[in-house]
């Protein structure tokens, strides 16, 4: 008799609320072809707001992976180089000496921002805002601030309130609704293998969690 | 002495819990979850010793009767138990403890619904003291309105129990009590939980004892306080009261001493927390220490705790602390264990959890109680 195996419990760490929304979708994705279910640990994801405090988890991290207990952690490039210099640089690894991360943790780098993977899937997006699609940038792993790009199709395209506010205002780099609007789409809309055509980050990570 | 271990059944959101404790507890949960219901369970058995007119009557109408203190999702059991274990050292977990106590209440089923004893038993090394309901009490049921732990004259035996509770102390000091106790005339309650007679318990320490603890108390605030430079207790040369005063440094050397009425909210918690923790040795009962405090010093608290503990003469004492505090729960280097209050879902009570043993080896590779623990407490908290 073929017994199932036992699901795989994470402990999961990211840096705000579209990459909570972004891991949710894409463990819930890959379980759909998955036999072993990738599960998070009830609670989690946790939000670390920035990635100063996930840095300092890095440590850890290598620390508690061990057969049983896992960890996934998402976070943003940002301005840095390149996804293995970062892994280098928070997990003190030395240039010399090849990227190997315990098989339990499941490390991964949006290039540059989450929002790359989110502009990715730019056919459900403009779909939700009701703009033409030409509106989003072809290939958003290439460009410098992703957010930014996101914010100023909406600055410039977009008229319901609902989308007005979720630009900045003078004290915050997003507005009040965007990571609501955010999560909504990323929730019900995104696509993340449709995404992961026009993201290699994306697909990395995809494939990634199916082998995991 | 502590106390090991617990039953508790149909208490307010519990309908059941089999914990153990250790010396120091911190408990985590979302808002409503139980966590001051818990602590009164505590704060009940204290009523009930209580010498100035406690008593198991007392205490459960002061709670508003059996209907607000039994657990709402109780169904087949109607009556509360409670049951503890003390022991002089918490080392060893195993063999008998040297106390046990057991209480279950009921409502009496005509009448005038008062609660009446169900259950009552002591054990001293497992050796049991008395058990009740006895001979006496079914030839007259009035006794049944009264725990043997209320009387003098029955508890002889097992009197370090009644004593154990009695000392029970929580603090909860709200700031504005304190500061304009003149002004809003309250009744002080029985136990003076929130503050308003904490000047007076100052004064009440012998002279020694207190220049003692409030230079503690100054070392520890110079350090937290910008500009702070010294704290004394004055009585006020008119009116006799009790007052604490502090002297900050500034450009004008000779003048401004403040009263505790000028205090900050969280100057004025620090000095409770810090001499209520300095003051006894028995049970204390910590309500969100982190409120109305900086993030840098509510990181430091559970360090002050243990340091605080450290340097007393005396040494024992359990300590239960509620918080929500993710400041607090950062800090890499605790002491101490934990309870994850959980809301039951569909109408059960909250069940009472304890790390798992995958969450005890994240926070020994280093990640905090927040990092682990929090999370697991959010899960039922929704966004807006």
């Amino acid at each position: 008799m073929a017994s199932r195996l036992a699901d795989l419990l994470f402990y999961a760490f990211v840096e705000d609320i579209p990459s909570e929304k972004a891991a949710i979708k894409l463990f819930n994705k890959v379980n759909e072809t998955r036999e072993q279910k990738l599960i998070f640990n009830p609670g989690f994801p946790t939000i670390t707001r920035g990635n100063q405090k996930l840095r300092e988890k890095c440590p850890a991290f290598l620390n508690m992976a061990r057969p049983g207990t896992n960890i996934f952690a998402l976070t943003d490039l940002d301005r840095i180089e390149c996804a293995p210099a970062l892994i280098r640089d928070w997990f003190g690894i030395q240039s010399d000496k090849e990227i190997l991360l315990p098989t339990e943790i499941c490390f991964r780098v949006a290039v540059r921002e989450v929002e790359s993977w989110i502009l990715a899937d730019r056919i459900a997006l403009a779909d939700f805002f009701r703009i033409s699609d030409i509106n989003f940038h072809q290939s958003p792993d290439n460009l410098e601030d992703p957010k930014e790009h996101l914010l100023n199709v909406i600055r410039r395209r977009t008229r319901r309130r609902i989308y007005r506010d979720m630009l900045p205002t003078e004290y915050s780099h997003v507005g009040p609704t965007y990571n609501e609007v955010l999560a909504e789409f990323i929730t019900v809309n995104w696509d993340p293998h449709r995404a992961s055509e026009n993201s290699a980050s994306l697909e990395k990570t995809i494939r990634a969690l199916e082998n995991f | 002495m502590y106390i090991s271990s617990m039953k508790i059944r149909n208490w307010k959101n519990f309908t059941m819990a089999n914990i153990e404790l250790h010396e120091t507890m911190y408990m985590i949960g979302p808002n409503a979850a139980g966590k001051s219901n818990f602590l009164d369970i505590f704060r009940f058995m204290r009523d009930i010793v209580n010498p100035k007119g406690g008593g198991l009557q007392q205490a459960l109408n002061s709670r508003g009767g059996m209907r607000k203190t039994r657990s709402l999702a109780a169904r087949k059991q109607p009556q509360i138990e409670l049951e503890f274990e003390l022991r002089e050292s918490l080392l060893t977990q195993s063999g008998h403890p040297d106390w046990k106590y057991i209480l279950w209440i009921k409502s009496e089923t005509r009448g005038k619904h008062r609660p009446l004893v169900m259950k009552e038993e002591a054990y001293k090394l497992g050796r049991r003291i008395f058990s009740r309901p006895d001979p006496r009490d079914l030839q007259d049921q009035e006794r049944l309105t009264q725990t043997h732990l209320e009387q003098i004259n029955m508890n002889a035996d097992y009197r370090h129990i009644a004593q154990f509770f009695e000392k029970v102390l929580y603090l909860h000091l709200v700031p504005q009590l304190l500061k304009y106790s003149d002004q809003i005339s309250l009744r002080h309650l029985e136990s003076d939980p929130f503050g308003q007679g904490f000047l007076e318990e100052i004064a009440a320490a012998t002279e020694y004892i207190r220049v003692s603890r409030l230079n503690k108390i100054e070392e520890i605030l110079i350090k937290v306080i910008p500009n702070l430079r010294k704290l004394r207790f004055v009585r006020d040369l008119v009116s006799g009261r009790p007052h604490l005063e502090m002297l900050y440094s500034h450009w004008r050397p000779n003048a401004g001493w403040q009263r505790e009425d000028q205090f900050s909210d969280g100057t004025l918690r620090l000095i409770a927390i810090i001499w209520t923790l300095l003051s006894t040795n028995s049970m204390i009962l910590l309500e969100e220490p982190e409120l109305s405090l900086h993030k840098k010093v509510v990181e430091q608290i559970p360090s002050l705790i243990y340091k605080t503990r450290q340097s007393r003469r005396k040494s024992g004492g359990q300590i239960l602390i509620s918080t929500h505090s993710t400041d607090l729960l950062s800090s890499g280097s605790f002491s101490g264990n934990f309870f994850l209050l959980k809301p039951g879902s569909g109408g059960e009570g909250t069940r009472i959890e304890v790390p798992s043993d995958q969450d005890v080896a994240a926070m020994k590779a280093g990640l905090t109680p927040a990092d682990i623990l929090l999370p697991k407490t959010s899960s039922s908290i929704g966004g807006l």
